[in-house]
């Protein structure tokens, strides 16, 4: 599959995949119809949106929610019809998840988010359009955004929803991060839908979160054009998702190696900044804010030093001459190489 | 409390047993077994049909067979129903299909009845389909009953009823069910545009900030 993969590069089919994907999780409902989430899952690890009229409403994200508010927190109050079967459908939906989760791990992230995919559009064009100027984030800056994701995950879709369900806060908490999120805006305007891209006056919560969600969602379309991944890096999706990541055969590996110290290419060619691929190895390398893009297997210049695997599978290597093919066609920060002036052909003299 | 029958997303008829003012009332049972469930009633002649539905929030198969199948002599039906999160709404249109012995029935009269009001009719189709654009009538209804109780609003969302009936051949059926408000009550796409279009400004402005720095 490595020299398969390498013929295209992954970072093609890694393209492809994420075109296709979006078309999928955004104009699906087009294609198979009427409540479609019922025919493919709605517990996807991936963000893609229930405001859509026609898509079914794929993220995992949702029902979490949902039975936090209705089912576990409206229980609580009523405390003796608390049960088991309050739980159940909360761990229906993980084990739906899971179903997924297992084959790809955190490939819904980096390979099939519709979220995801627009950022990195949006961060080609503006270098297409001469717009893009790299800004990776320091270890300083990661430091302080990297527990970002956690307290989303923690405030917005466990407790806030649940605080709802317990009648404290107000009922549009009851799924506080669907409220807020970006990519309820992306796709509902990429189906033609202005819905979501309004400011609700029914409460104050609601003017709240609505306004959150805009302005949100206009920081982060500027944003992805002179930073990989910026919403990716406070993503409660992400967060959830390395919840479950040492629970999947698919992985990535790296080794140690000597030249690695003075090396640091994969973290450039990281969207994320991760630190840690370079200097770490082993499970510490395969980080919580990896989206299992592969683009530090495909940087990384020096042969099997790190590699995507599924159980003892290699699905991709680190190899030199992948790397050689790989840097002509774009660099690792994520832009086209400059161009090197031609040089004039030079008449030989005959012997 | 009746449990309410496992449908797989098919019509399985099972009695339920009213009391003596008519109501009656039911419940799901096991899992997977929400979503939409289809009520009728039929009067002692067969002459008189009215169908409804009622959305349990549970998990439970889309309703695309439900709406299928055929299940009384003369019938109107949703061709779709809402998914979760969404309703009939007010300005959108949405198709119906009237069936007379399980046949789409062609230039049938539909009348339109709401709980705000409104009285409307239309024909059906070729294909028995009929067009229903919900109409915009809360506004109006509420000027006209100011100071009265404007009943429940579900989410913060006000909703209303309505029936379409059809007959043919001295038989009556008719579809009764809500809809709410219009998608853009109570929201403002122009101060979203502008917050979102400040959101970027902003971002853009700490950006180039930190670029000259």
């Amino acid at each position: 599959m490595s020299s398969s993969i390498s013929a295209a590069t992954l970072g093609r089919v890694r393209l492809v995949v994420q075109i296709l994907s979006f078309l999928f999780l955004v104009y699906g409902g087009l294609l198979v119809g009427h409540y479609s989430a019922e025919k493919i899952s709605g517990s996807l690890p991936a963000l893609s949106c229930a405001y859509d009229q026609l898509n079914g409403g794929y993220c995992v994200l949702i029902p979490t929610q949902h039975q936090l508010h209705h089912r576990v927190g409206e229980a609580l109050v009523q405390m003796q019809q608390f049960s088991y079967k309050v739980i159940i459908p909360l761990l229906f939906t993980f084990l739906s998840f899971y179903v997924f989760f297992v084959f790809l791990n955190k490939m819904f992230c980096g390979w099939i988010c519709p979220l995801g995919t627009f950022q990195e559009m949006m961060y080609k064009m503006s270098h297409f359009f001469g717009l893009q100027k790299n800004h990776s984030l320091s270890v300083n800056q990661l430091r302080f955004i990297r527990p970002i994701k956690w307290l989303m995950l923690a405030i917005l879709v466990f407790i806030l929803p649940l605080v709802a369900g317990l009648g404290v806060a107000p009922h549009a908490a009851g799924d506080a991060f669907c409220q807020v999120c970006p990519s309820r805006v992306l796709t509902t305007l990429a189906s033609g839908n202005f819905e979501q891209l309004t400011i609700s006056t029914a409460g104050v919560a609601d003017i709240i979160f609505s306004s959150i969600r805009a302005l949100l969602f206009g920081s982060i379309v500027v944003l992805s054009m002179t930073m990989r991944q910026p919403f990716c890096r406070i993503c409660p999706l992400l967060a959830f998702n390395a919840l479950f990541q040492k629970l999947s055969p698919m992985r990535l590996v790296k080794k140690e190696h000597e030249k690695c110290e003075k090396c640091g290419v994969c973290t450039k060619a990281c969207p994320m900044d991760i630190q840690e691929i370079w200097k770490e190895s082993g499970s510490k390398a395969f980080h919580d804010d990896c989206t299992l893009c592969g683009r530090c297997a495909e940087f990384c210049p020096d042969d099997n030093v790190i590699q995507v695997k599924f159980g003892p599978i290699a699905l991709f290597s680190s190899s030199r001459e992948y790397y050689k093919k790989r840097i002509k066609q774009e660099k690792p920060e994520g832009i086209k190489p400059t161009k090197k002036a031609k040089l004039r052909p030079v008449a030989v003299e005959p012997n | 409390m009746q449990d309410f029958p496992s449908s797989k997303g098919e019509s399985i008829p099972n009695e339920l047993n009213a009391t003596g003012d008519g109501s009656f009332s039911m419940k799901i049972g096991g899992k997977n077994q929400g979503n939409y469930h289809w009520l009728t009633a039929t009067d002692d002649q067969e002459s008189r049909f009215a169908s409804t539905v009622h959305y349990f929030s549970n998990p439970g198969p889309a309703p695309r067979q439900m709406l299928k199948q055929s299940k009384l002599p003369l019938e109107i039906k949703p061709v779709n129903l809402p998914r979760e999160h969404q309703r009939f709404r007010a300005n959108e249109n949405w198709d119906f299909i009237v069936l007379s012995q399980g046949k789409p029935l062609a230039n049938a009269t539909v009348s339109l009845e709401t709980s705000n009001d409104t009285t409307a009719t239309m024909t059906s189709n070729a294909s028995g389909i009929v067009s229903v654009n919900f109409p915009d009538d809360f506004a109006a209804f509420a000027e006209k009953h100011k100071g009265h109780d404007m009943g429940h609003a579900s989410h913060g969302r006000k909703s209303a009823q309505f029936a379409l009936s059809v007959e043919h051949d001295n038989q009556t059926s008719a579809f009764n069910y809500k809809y709410g408000e219009d998608a853009f009550t109570n929201k403002s796409i122009v101060p979203a545009v502008g917050l979102a279009f400040g959101g970027s400004l902003i971002t853009g402005f700490f950006l180039f900030r930190r670029r000259s720095a």
